[in-house]
């Protein structure tokens, strides 16, 4: 009785649900769930010291390398594989800070030059992987993470391996830690007072320079996160975050820059446009697939025409704060 | 035998400073003992809150020093100022917006590392201004003007000041709510024993409170002297007609 009842549920459901439904958006929040843990970094950064970096794909890339290269040595260990990606990452962040970003800051230069100073950073890092990947015998131009792929459960004949099950579960539990070291601990705090308004969190005695070598630590460390776990779908090539880059900005326009809720819903919108919307147009009004690298460039299109502060709950924040930097110059502005 | 120096609170020394690199603050010299209620006043545009950032370390300075409590701050950052106990009041952006009430105290109290200790100042604080307690979980953002200006003194009393120095707390107020917060800055003064420095419009009320007043005008110190003196020169009241209500 019991089992006649679900088949025949399950019929309704087949005629009801077009074949590619279910698969698809298993996939789009897999991917949403990338999208989320590689782009919060950057909503941190941009929210902390306001810079649009165009360097943070690049942590993809790194940490997709170093995914590859320990992997080797602890093959499918994925704590000690992602820990080494974070940990790499960190330190190439703040070091970046330090050669770069701090003393471009401190010659209190337009935000242009920052951007333009991040875009150079983001070319160099890529070429020097690249430079790195074409040599020694073996060469890496194309490499592969050694982690096992399994199927995990079976939902209405879809088969769902682990490394979906593990992006899903890596986003949850990056968004919470994020939301609880933000909201529920003194550190976290001062980042999000800095984020507010720096020059009243320094008169507080906060300690800036501190706080802002924390948040590079967590940015580019998430960043390298998200490159092992874009590197468990795809080849690692030097161009991994590269690619990714357009995808990532879209997600922290919906977003409105600073707001992370708004990254996190910006992720699922990305991954699901990128996916199950595309198929729909597809299976419905026969839109090509090729379109589907479009969605994105499109979306960061609208979402500046119809709502500049994306989903970020008032204008004092995001795009109406880079407006004005752009109008001014980053670091003039200040407490009167 | 010991000899004992009572050193000034603060002391600023033929100061030069200003913004980038053009000087607005011209050679201003000004001592502030313990216990004292200074009134800063002067003309829109005289320099009174740039001399302010330029003692906690926002602006440039070109010549000259500023010590607190013996200690040389000149050119230090705001927050090595600010673990010297020396609490600011800016004029605009006093809060932090999108957090909530109790994180700007909590934020207030950052150099306060002893966590009962940073407990005792809250609940001192929720005592002084109470209305800050039923807004606790309320962001800043969202505050009335006069809860505003409440909670930006709250923040900065979160830091235990030695000195206070707040510039135009009441300016957008009502006069109710701007007499309610200048007898808060008199109770912070005689049960809290804190040194206050107070910029301010209204001439005739800062002066009021204060037992002595400086004069600012054009970035340089037209006169200092007791209330009295500053009320009864004809010649300063008739400098501020136009700028002040004295
Ligand atoms: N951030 C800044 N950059 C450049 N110049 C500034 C800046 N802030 C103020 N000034 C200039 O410095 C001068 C003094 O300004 P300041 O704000 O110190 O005056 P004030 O006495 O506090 O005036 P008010 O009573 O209106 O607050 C003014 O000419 C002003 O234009
Ligand atoms: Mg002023």
């Amino acid at each position: 009785m019991v089992k006649s009842m679900t088949i025949q549920a399950m019929v309704v459901f087949d005629n009801l649900v077009p074949y590619w439904v279910v698969p698809s958006i298993i996939i789009s929040l897999a991917q949403g769930s990338i999208y989320v843990v590689a782009s919060i970094g950057l909503t941190l950064t941009l929210a902390v010291v306001k810079l649009p970096n165009f360097a943070h794909a690049e942590f993809l890339t790194v940490g997709a390398y170093v995914g590859v290269i320990v992997s080797r040595f602890f093959p499918n260990n994925l704590l000690i594989i992602g820990s080494c990606a974070f940990l790499v990452c960190s330190v190439a962040a703040i070091a970046i800070h330090h050669i770069v970003y701090q003393p471009l800051m401190n010659r209190k230069v337009s935000i242009y030059f920052l951007v333009l100073a991040s875009f150079a950073v983001a070319q160099f890092i890529r070429y020097v992987v690249y430079a790195w990947a074409s040599s020694g015998s073996a060469t890496l131009l194309v490499a592969n993470q050694d982690i096992r792929i399994y199927t995990v459960i079976t939902v209405f004949q879809v088969e769902i391996s682990n490394i979906y099950v593990l992006a899903i579960i890596l986003a949850i539990a990056v968004s919470v830690l994020l939301a609880i070291f933000l909201n529920l601990t003194h550190l976290g705090k001062s980042m999000r007072a800095i984020a507010n308004n720096a020059d009243l969190a320094r008169i507080s005695g906060i300690n800036v320079s501190f706080a802002v070598n924390i948040m590079w630590i967590i940015a580019g460390g998430l960043g390298g996160l998200g490159g092992v776990v874009l590197g468990t779908y795809t080849s690692v090539t030097p161009v991994l975050g590269f690619d990714a880059l357009l995808d990532i900005f879209a997600v922290v326009i919906i977003a409105g820059l600073t707001s992370f809720v708004g990254t996190i819903i910006g992720g699922y919108i990305v991954g699901f446009s990128t996916n199950t919307i595309i198929e729909a147009l597809n299976y419905y009004f026969g839109v090509p697939f090729g379109y589907a690298p479009l969605l994105p460039f499109a979306m960061i299109v609208v979402v500046l025409m119809v709502r500049p502060t994306g989903l970020a709950p008032n204008s004092q924040t995001g795009i109406a704060w880079l407006r004005r930097a752009f109008g001014k110059g980053v670091s003039s502005g200040g407490t009167n | 035998m010991r000899f004992k120096f009572r050193l000034p609170l603060l002391e600023v020394q033929s100061l030069i400073s200003g913004y980038g690199k053009m000087a607005i603050i011209q050679g201003v010299s000004l001592t502030i003992e313990p216990g004292d209620f200074v009134a800063l006043v002067g003309p829109n545009g005289s320099g009174k809150s740039t001399l302010i950032k330029s003692i906690v370390g926002l602006t440039n300075i070109f010549e000259g020093k500023v010590s607190f409590q013996g200690a040389d701050i000149t050119s230090k950052k705001p927050e090595y100022v600010a673990s010297l106990k020396l609490g600011y009041v800016p004029q605009i952006s006093n809060v932090f917006t999108d957090l909530t009430v109790r994180e700007n105290l909590e934020m207030g109290g950052t150099i306060i590392k002893n966590s009962s200790q940073r407990k005792k100042l809250m609940d001192q604080v929720v005592g002084l201004f109470p209305i800050l307690a039923s807004r606790e979980h309320q962001k800043a953002g969202y505050l009335s003007g006069g809860e505003r200006q409440m909670l930006a003194v709250g923040r900065a009393l979160m830091a235990e000041p030695k000195l206070l120095i707040l510039d135009e707390p009441a300016a957008a107020l009502a006069p109710k709510m701007a007499d309610q917060l200048f007898e808060k800055l008199s109770e912070i003064r005689t049960q809290l024993g804190v040194t206050i420095m107070l910029v301010e419009q209204n001439a005739r009320r800062a002066l009021s409170l204060s037992n002595r007043g400086i004069v600012l005008i054009q970035g340089k110190k037209a006169f200092e002297g007791t209330p009295e003196q500053i009320l009864k020169d004809t010649e300063l009241i008739r400098l501020f007609l136009g700028e002040l209500t004295v």
